[in-house]
């Protein structure tokens, strides 16, 4: 419960946490793109300098830009190991060091799953840097912003962001009701730590149930709650104003960077 | 239309012959019961009776949130039926609601506080004021920036009521919204509620705790959709009768001058509260 809070937007007042929601995402999306194209050693130690760059700019220590990923080892453990071994180069000319069936341990099957692992592992340091120092409600101004001109083709664009802002501070909620009911079940003789899959998956059922009638009740609940306070009264656009901060030189400067980072990497 | 609302009457809410049920076919019971009510501006009332008695859906009616099927009833001037002000009517009634944790839209404190402004296109330039003196009145100054899920169940509801008074409302509905609090929680909030009052708001407490309703001005007892008594605290609730009648007991002092009477002692009157209760046995010898 507490690793999922850990994942949430910090208070501050650092140089990111003032950047404008909409420029940080849009810089988010560049930098994105110029990790998913790089594919060198040079190219892994810019981008380890701009991450580093953005903890400094955040204010956060660098070991806890990666967040949960120590979690994650296992995810990246199997990626890893996907890739190693079934590769397709490692079939067309790559050094094959140990082969089975249709298992093929390659060279190039490694050198790609370390790709694929590094990427990852670079975006979740900037996704959780985005997450840390932008309140959500930024976030999905942000996202409001950016599909806006979907509203000409009739898509309700403020809705939209209000359910993606609303699922966002729901999580956890949910992760603590979940916690409770896997807490009462287990006092009733559920094996939610036990060393077989079987009865690990089968425990899951009766945990879901709960949890979605008390999704749907909360749903419930809180529809009456925003109908109270004049959610409805008319479409509002660009929700969040109050507290948006105006597009400034920095912002923009931020976004020029990120376009120059992309450039550079996509060009190597 | 403010105009209207300060110049008509001294009653916040007018309502008479109100039936509802929730399955208009005939065969629902009637959750309320050709019910008449009248609250005049800057009361501060507790409504009380059992869970199912109406209490909760006639609360409902006074913000539209639930349609008016039968009877008539003007809530801060405005008649609940009329569709145009129902905006206006729910910006003018605020509404309180039992988990605190159901009524966030946002995971930052101001930014849930700013929702309803929002909703009321209020000029961004007004919303951070309006926001901090909000919270200034629930004394949740300094918590701005946090996440309302990190707080105490007092404070949470706390914020949401926060959120209400932001709007400005003139009368302000608390559906049990002490109910799922701890006692410190439930402290916190019923002294919000007596500051409001105090401060010339109307206040409406649904409960269903008779020690909580001993706070109010007056209190109306329900029961069966219907009013089954209405008067000054002291005049409700030291009716043994009246509240077992709604399956309530009366509150522990009442019970003690009761039970101090049958073995002869006599109270000066019939306490209510705690303090109320030490003070009259002081006065014994």
């Amino acid at each position: 419960m507490n690793d999922i809070l850990k994942g949430r937007y910090i208070p501050g007042d650092s140089f990111l946490h003032r950047r404008n929601g909409t420029a940080k995402l849009l810089a988010f999306f560049m930098i994105l793109a110029a990790v998913l194209t790089t594919d060198s050693v040079p190219g892994y130690l810019l981008i380890a300098a701009v991450s580093a760059a953005a903890a400094a700019m955040s204010e956060m220590r660098p070991t806890k830009t990666l967040g949960q990923v120590r979690h994650l080892r296992l995810f990246f453990l199997m990626l890893f190991l996907m890739n190693a071994f079934f590769y397709e180069d490692g079939q067309a000319g790559g050094l094959v060091l140990w082969s089975w069936g249709i298992v093929h341990l390659s060279v190039p099957g490694m050198i790609q799953g370390t790709h694929v692992v590094l990427r990852i592992l670079f975006l979740m340091v900037f996704c959780n840097v985005l997450i840390r120092t932008t309140p959500p409600v930024q976030i999905t101004t942000a996202i409001e912003t950016l599909i806006a001109p979907l509203r000409l083709i009739r898509v309700p664009t403020a809705e939209v962001a209000m359910i993606l802002s609303v699922a966002l501070q729901f999580i956890p909620v949910f992760a603590q009701e979940a916690d409770l009911i896997k807490k009462a079940q287990t006092a009733r003789g559920a094996k939610f730590e036990s060393e077989r899959l079987r009865d690990r998956a089968a425990s899951v059922v009766p945990l879901l149930v709960p949890i979605f009638l008390s999704a749907f009740r909360r749903a419930d609940d809180l529809a009456t709650a925003m109908e109270a306070r004049g959610y409805g009264h008319r479409q509002t656009n660009g929700r969040g104003r109050s507290q948006r901060a105006a597009v400034q030189l920095p912002d923009v400067c931020l976004f020029l960077f990120s376009c120059l980072f992309f450039l550079v990497q996509a060009a190597r | 239309m403010d105009k209207m609302v300060g110049g008509e009457s001294m009653e916040a809410v007018k309502g008479s012959g109100i039936s509802f049920r929730y399955e208009w076919d005939g065969s629902a019971p009637f959750v309320l019961d050709g019910l008449s009510i009248a609250i005049e501006k800057g009361q501060f009332v507790a409504i009380l009776g059992p869970n199912g008695c109406g209490k909760s859906t006639l609360a409902k009616h006074l913000n539209a949130l639930l349609p008016l099927q039968s009877g008539s009833l003007t809530v801060a001037g405005l008649d609940v039926r009329e569709e145009k002000q129902v905006w206006e009517l729910r910006r003018l009634c605020g509404m309180v609601f039992q988990n605190p944790e159901n009524q966030f839209v946002s995971s930052v404190v101001e930014e849930d506080v700013a929702f309803g402004l929002e909703n009321y296109d209020t000029p961004p330039n007004e919303i951070p004021g309006r926001v901090s003196r909000a919270l200034e009145q629930v004394g949740m100054t300094g918590f701005e920036k946090r996440s309302p899920h990190l707080l105490s169940g007092g404070q949470k509801q706390r914020i949401a009521l926060a959120g209400v008074l932001a709007m400005e409302p003139e009368l302000i509905v608390f559906d049990e919204a002490t109910a799922m609090l701890d006692p410190v929680g439930r402290e916190e909030i019923l002294e919000c509620m007596k500051i409001l009052a105090q401060r010339g708001k109307t206040v409406i407490m649904i409960t269903h705790y008779v020690e909580e309703a001993v706070e109010a001005d007056r209190v109306i007892l329900m029961n069966r959709g219907t009013i089954l008594a209405d008067g000054k605290p002291q005049e409700v609730l030291t009716s043994r009768e009246l509240l077992e009648q709604c399956g309530l007991s009366v509150p522990m002092p009442v019970q003690l001058y009761d039970d101090l009477a049958k073995l002869g002692i006599r109270l000066g009157h019939c306490p209510l509260t705690k303090e109320e209760l030490v003070e009259e046995l002081c006065q014994l010898n």
